[in-house]
């Protein structure tokens, strides 16, 4: 192991976890600002911080008002952050960029539960892991070209933009790589990670492209507070509060028809 | 200043908000606007979505019209006065409030957004520019730089209580005027009673459907008179609409509110049916009615197309659609449409009113604007932007559907379609929804 590949598999993860979860920590602690927790103790928050919220002016309402069935709601919610229905409505190609590139996300995410699971599920998981990565390498080439290519998105793309789409296509294209040359065991990947949580270097075996996944990997976690990529954890209150389940879902204009039930 | 007397709540709240507030008002201003700005600021995917939708980009596709572009200017603001980095970083390297310095120019821009939300709808996000916009508008009116005939509406509005700054002597002239009108084309004594203590229902037109285009209020006083209505107006309070929401000034916003729900209060009536006016009515029904402005309000509100909507349905009204043979069609106003979720209703009432409704195409919820939201139909100043950016989507809408009528639900949009009709020679009429009732309906 050479000092470089010492300092991504046993330093960085020292820098790069730590200050994710305390720029991310940050940010939803901004992000709850809306419901001020010092108003909670209010007698007319009514039980809810939302409920002084809403008595709070704010502009933000919802974008086609009207009171909700709950069950509606859901159901709505689902098919707008399963399906990204209302993308789907909007903008077909770029439903299918976007739709495949976070599933492509999730299959890469599952495959890891393996590390975690006394199982032995390392050839289920190569397959999974290898689809996901691929899925998400063309669709991030085909996201990053469009960046580049169509005027209306160029136009708002800074560095930063594009320096997290570039970590991004590289995270999964190296993912992808690593699976071809036949992907890394469970076992040494427990190996690994106890390695880091015990701060004792384990000698690993590994293809030399797991260094640079690594690498990208925890780029990506140094990178997504100050990037666009931020919007994986602003979607679930802007979901709440700026938008309606009928943006996310497509369903514009439901909400006068619930209103009649 | 009227910026001093900017609503903040009593109580334990009020001492909480005044404490954290900044006691530079153009700061503080940026302080106390929405949280929602950092949400914003930091969800955005940059997929350019909202500017493919965007009436204004669609007229001037370049980047100053670029909706995320425009909030950029607000967002950057709100960076340098209220986050941590933004302060450090502005402290090492100070830079000015605006781009080239220019508050002019910041302004203009803050006015070449519609506020017309259909962003909102497509953005994947759910992010609305036009609270943004509103946010930017509310600084430009701080500084002094809001457009000068939306701020004579809002300082006629603080000084008589209606934008036109019409005295009640000119308005008890239009209403005498309007029941004259009625007399001689009906044969009947159909009176607008005003200021009946005790009456069920409080009518709230906006002061243009008085003084300028009288048919919507003539439809309006036809249906309370064919159902036996106990309906009331109010010579103080006769305009029902609200120009401090267009123009970010929170203050006016709620004083322009609370003037006409005292006058409801003071009457003791039970029901306050809303004129064609989208911005009073999304300022009134789901701003200080659900945000509980002035606490719980001892009477309901409706919307007139929900009010003559249901009289519709269960029959109550009858109407001759022979009467408007011209094929019409709806343009959705859209603060009533993407604002208040109102899009049925006008419809029901033009297709029973008419003998030929045709939709607008992507009509509803997703319409696009007419090109003067926002207040810009009152602009002179823009008028070429009006008719050649932000309303050419419109204009190219109006020709496609071959309408003869175009029948919308706002005066700002009447006005600008009128403008478009003539700029690009469209032999259209423009109308109020309320003004098709007004020929169609039959009196027994
Ligand atoms: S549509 Fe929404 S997420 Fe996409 S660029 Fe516009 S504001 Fe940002
Ligand atoms: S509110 Fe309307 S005009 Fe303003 S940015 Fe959104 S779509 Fe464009």
């Amino acid at each position: 192991m050479n000092g470089f590949e010492f300092f991504v598999l046993y330093r960085l993860p020292y820098l790069a976890v730590p200050f994710y979860l305390i720029m991310l920590s940050v940010r939803i602690w901004v992000w709850m600002r809306f419901y001020n927790p010092a108003l909670k103790l209010l007698p007319r928050a009514r039980g809810s911080v939302y409920g002084v919220w809403k008595q709070q002016y704010r502009p933000t309402i919802h974008i086609f008002p009207g009171p909700r069935l709950q069950s509606t709601e859901w159901k709505r919610a689902i098919k707008g952050f399963v399906f990204f229905a209302g993308l789907y409505k909007r903008d077909k190609i770029l439903w299918l960029g976007s739709w495949s590139l976070h599933l492509g996300l999730l299959l890469i995410i599952v495959a890891h539960v393996r590390v975690i699971l006394p199982l032995d599920l390392d050839l289920i998981c190569l397959r999974v892991a290898l689809i996901g990565s691929g899925l998400m390498t063309v669709s991030g080439t085909y996201l990053l070209l469009r960046r580049i290519i169509i005027q209306r998105v160029r136009e708002i793309t800074d560095f930063r933009d594009y320096l997290a789409e570039v970590i991004l296509l590289s995270f999964s294209a190296t993912a992808f790589l690593v699976m071809l040359d036949g992907g890394v065991s469970s076992e040494t990947l427990r190996h690994y990670v106890s390695g880091i949580l015990m701060n004792t270097v384990e000698v690993i075996e590994v293809p030399h492209m797991f260094v640079w996944h690594m690498l990208a990997a925890q780029l990506l976690l140094i990178v997504i507070p100050f990037s666009h990529l931020l919007h994986l954890g602003g979607i679930f209150l802007s979901r709440e509060f700026l938008g309606t389940s009928d943006t996310f879902a497509g369903e514009f204009g439901s909400g006068l028809k619930d209103r009649r039930d | 200043m009227e910026r001093e007397k900017k609503y903040i709540p009593s109580g334990l709240a009020g001492t909480y908000m005044r404490r954290i507030a900044e006691s530079d008002p153009f700061v503080r201003e940026i302080q106390d606007e929405p949280s929602a700005l950092r949400l914003y600021m930091d969800t955005c995917t940059k997929c350019g979505v909202c500017a493919q939708e965007c009436p204004v980009y669609y007229g001037q596709p370049d980047k100053r019209m670029h909706p995320v572009e425009r909030s950029r200017q607000v967002l950057r603001l709100y960076k340098k006065y209220t986050t941590f980095w933004g302060r450090f970083w502005n402290a090492i390297f100070p830079k000015p409030d605006f781009e080239d310095n220019d508050a002019e120019l910041f302004a203009e821009r803050m006015y070449e957004c519609l506020t017309c939300r259909r962003c909102a709808a497509f953005c994947p996000v759910g992010i609305d520019h036009s609270v943004i916009s509103r946010v930017g508008r509310s600084l430009v009116d701080l500084m002094g730089l809001t457009p000068p005939s939306l701020a004579q509406g809002t300082h006629n509005s603080f000084e008589t209580g209606n934008l036109e700054g019409a005295s009640v002597e000119a308005f008890l002239d239009a209403i005498q005027f309007i029941e004259e009108e009625l007399k001689e084309e009906t044969g009947r004594d159909i009176a607008i009673p005003l200021d009946r203590e005790g009456a069920e229902i409080f009518f709230l037109p906006p002061s243009g459907d008085v003084l300028v285009y009288a048919e919507n209020l003539m439809g309006m006083a036809k249906i309370f008179h064919a159902i036996g209505a106990d309906w009331t107006m109010s010579s103080r309070a006769f305009d029902g609409s609200n120009f401090g929401f267009t123009t970010g000034n929170n203050f006016s916003m709620k004083y322009e509110n609370k003037h006409y729900i005292d006058a409801c209060e003071k009457l003791g009536c039970k029901l306050m049916v809303m004129g064609e006016c989208g911005h009073a009515y999304r300022v009134m029904k789901f701003m200080a009615s659900e945000g509980r402005w002035w606490g719980a309000l001892p009477f309901d509100i409706t919307s007139g197309f929900e009010y003559t909507a249901q009289l519709i349905r269960t029959g109550k009204l009858k109407l001759d659609p022979d009467k408007n043979l011209d094929p019409v069609t709806y343009h959705d106003a859209c603060q009533f449409a993407a604002g208040c979720g109102i899009v049925e209703e006008p419809r029901e009432i033009l297709k029973a009113a008419c003998a030929d409704y045709r939709e607008m195409p992507d009509g509803g919820y997703t319409q696009w604007c007419c090109g003067g939201g926002g207040g810009l139909s009152a602009l002179r100043s823009v008028r070429a932007f009006r008719m050649e950016v932000s309303g050419k989507k419109k204009a190219e809408q109006m020709r496609e559907t071959d309408a003869k009528i175009v029948s919308t639900s706002c005066l700002q949009c009447r006005t600008q379609l009128k403008e478009i009709a003539r700029h690009h020679k469209m032999p259209l009429q423009i109308t109020g929804v309320h003004e098709m009732i007004n020929n169609a309906i039959v009196l027994e």
